[in-house]
């Protein structure tokens, strides 16, 4: 029953990815990721790891998401720019680079196929065995995680509150840095 | 289990902490406008204090926190050399931060938060730590990139560094997690007794190479170097000043631990990768130098050149390698800070980091044209200067790994870079100045800069007990011949 379901969201999943990149509207690609999400969460919910299943869910689908609409609302990317933004000068290289990247990663999933089971874990991933991980074998991680929030802080402050200079954000001439190589 | 917790190990980084929490306290408490930098002068007594405590810590080793945290003579050597870049940064920023109306302290916390994860990256023992350490490293470092907020060259910088700094840990944490895949664990001391035990697999491969874009963009080798000319160009020059030596050697430190001690056993099959690549760094950055106009992006073309050379000493993957990587960036910090400190003066005073305003520095400050010509000749390579000494070690340790092409690839570098060098010293003392007034430098900058001076002079010609150090720094944990 299990491998049933694994493989229904396996499929779903690589579908609904596939959609990410090759769907031309932005929204469909928003949408797909949620779907993408989704089916990655009932996976780790397969393999008991139940806390992370929801986290990723409520996380990402919830929260990272809203922001992805939001830039899509908030950019209004119609049919023109999109192609002036698809277009790119570096066509061939991405496809070599692709594809080389692409060979590499098969030899390594095929190691992967061949390579002993890794043995069957007992931990059931709830809040508690988490949590206890957290809070023994990872405090120090865990802990120096909070400097990463206040580096966040010191950021927006800084760079989001209130204009530094005159007070008004006078439109700059806009040339780019590397424009007199 | 409740892990053991030797306090005494990480006491350096709690003293950061506590520091960094403190002058958050104190500028809360203390009246906006007391017209006196106070947390400049505050963080820079602190940071001589914390030198004077590094300095006792020299015989301290040992793990704690389950292995996670790691202390021995390579991070002892390392956070002394952040701490030192700090005392650096922390009067440049003075300076620069002059110009700033609002939004000062937070810069220096900014600093202080960086110099944490750079003491911290030195002391990882595992790959979760590794890569919760660069963030904070690297997030402080993006905020501080776009900090002048109406400057448009700071934002650009800003967005590119994050983007592809965002690329960056993408890489890593995906490299990590193959590794994981393979290894079943994220622990360095795991991870290094699988290496002794089983030979090379594609996937590791596939593993390492991602975790090595991520080490490259650290140190800006090619083809991960895209981001440099733009962002050291368009960072608040502070910040440009430790990007090009904290981060650098951050980079570096990663590689010396991971590829010369984790990784040490599969030795053949990475270091015969590192020689082409630091090949084709060396002549990518001193190739690209050669007709900058902006001296900070020269000086970005030029980091990318030395983290070049730097490279040769990962390729020849010996001890002696390692230890002249070390000795090499002792060097590098003295120099290049010695730089960015004259283009920081200058731009105080001229607001210009163009190479055609140097023009008759010489005439107008005798004294930061002296440093800048110390400096550049040093990073050229001119004897008895500290630079040429550290190029010495690096070649000494390719030409005994039997990399003679790479050394000669690297010599005719050291001629190329010569020419650029030479011109920015051509524009200091023989073009005639077009401004004549004079460049004004407090007492304190006056005593900072000579003491770089003295860094650059001392160890060049008294290189003993430093390159004792470095071999020292690459002994405690190297496992390779």
């Amino acid at each position: 029953m299990i491998s049933f379901f694994f493989y229904l969201f396996a499929t779903i999943l690589i579908l609904a990815s596939l959609a990410v990149v090759l769907a031309r509207n932005p929204l469909y690609n928003v949408l797909s990721l949620v779907v993408v999400i989704f089916c990655l969460s009932s996976l780790f919910i397969l393999l008991e790891a139940f806390f992370v299943g929801v986290i990723l869910l409520l996380v990402y689908a919830g929260a990272v998401m809203i922001f992805f609409l939001f830039v899509v609302m908030c950019l209004n990317l119609n049919g023109q720019t999109l192609n002036a933004l698809q277009q790119s000068r570096f066509r061939l290289l991405e496809c070599l680079i692709g594809v080389l990247f692409l060979s590499e990663f098969s030899f390594a999933i095929k190691s992967f196929l061949t390579a002993p089971a890794m043995p069957a874990s007992s931990i059931r991933g709830t809040i508690e065995t988490v949590g206890k991980i957290l809070f023994t074998d990872y405090l120090l991680p865990f802990e120096l995680t909070s400097f990463l929030l206040l580096i966040t802080i010191f950021g927006i402050v800084a760079l989001a509150k209130g204009a530094l200079s005159t007070g008004v954000d006078d439109p700059v001439e806009t040339k780019p840095i590397g424009g007199s190589q | 289990m409740f892990p053991i917790i030797h306090w005494n190990l990480i006491s350096l980084e709690l003293l950061i902490t506590v520091t960094l929490v403190g002058l958050i306290v104190l500028d809360i408490l203390l009246p906006p406008e007391t017209g006196k930098d106070w947390t400049g002068l505050i963080s820079f007594t602190a940071l001589l204090i914390m030198i004077g405590f590094w300095s006792t810590q020299r015989n301290l080793s040992g793990e704690t926190m389950g292995g996670m945290f790691i202390m021995d003579s390579l991070a002892w050597f390392f956070k002394g050399f952040f701490l030192l870049a700090m005392v650096f940064v922390f009067p440049m920023t003075r300076q620069f931060l002059k110009s700033l109306p609002k939004w000062r302290n937070e810069f220096y916390f900014l600093l202080w938060l960086a110099l944490l994860g750079m003491c911290l990256v030195a002391s990882s023992g595992d790959f979760l730590m590794l890569f919760i350490s660069i963030e904070i490293l690297t997030i402080s470092l993006y905020v501080m990139t776009a900090y002048l907020k109406s400057d448009h060259h700071s934002l650009e910088a800003g967005m590119k560094y994050l983007i592809l700094g965002a690329l960056a840990s993408g890489f890593l944490l995906y490299g990590i997690s193959f590794l994981y895949g393979v290894t079943h664990s994220t622990g360095f001391a795991v991870i290094q007794g699988y290496a002794a035990t089983h030979a090379m697999n594609p996937t590791i491969l596939f593993g390492l190479v991602l975790i090595f874009a991520a080490i490259g963009f650290k140190i800006a080798s090619v083809p991960f170097h895209l981001w440099v000319p733009d962002v050291y160009q368009g960072a608040p020059t502070p910040v440009t000043a430790l990007l090009s030596v904290g981060s650098k050697a951050a980079g570096f430190v990663i590689l010396i631990r991971l590829f010369f001690g984790v990784f040490a056993s599969w030795h053949p099959q990475w270091s015969s990768v590192f020689a082409p690549l630091a090949a084709l760094t060396m002549c990518y950055g001193n190739l690209g130098a050669l007709f900058q106009t902006n001296i900070k992006r020269l000086f970005g073309y030029s980091s990318i050149g030395h983290a070049g050379y730097l490279l040769m000493g990962a390729a020849a993957g010996s001890i002696l390698g390692a230890s002249a990587i070390n000795f090499y960036l002792l060097g590098y910090l003295f120099t290049n800070l010695a730089a960015f400190l004259v283009i920081v003066l200058f731009f105080v005073t001229n607001k210009s980091d163009e190479i055609n305003d140097y023009a008759g520095l010489a005439t107008r400050s005798p004294l930061l044209a002296g440093v800048l010509l110390l400096a550049l000749v040093s990073l050229a390579g001119v004897p008895p200067l500290v630079g040429f000494f550290g190029k010495f070690t690096l070649l000494m340790a390719t030409v005994q790994s039997g990399l003679l092409w790479l050394a000669l690839i690297a010599a005719v570098n050291v001629i190329i870079s010569l020419y650029y060098y030479l011109i920015v010293v051509k524009r200091l003392y023989v073009d005639p100045p077009r401004v004549n007034s004079p460049i004004p430098i407090s007492s304190s900058m006056r005593f900072i800069l000579w003491m770089a001076v003295a860094g650059i002079v001392g160890i060049g010609i008294i290189q003993g007990p430093f390159l004792e150090a470095a071999m020292t720094a690459a002994k405690g944990m190297c496992f390779l011949p």
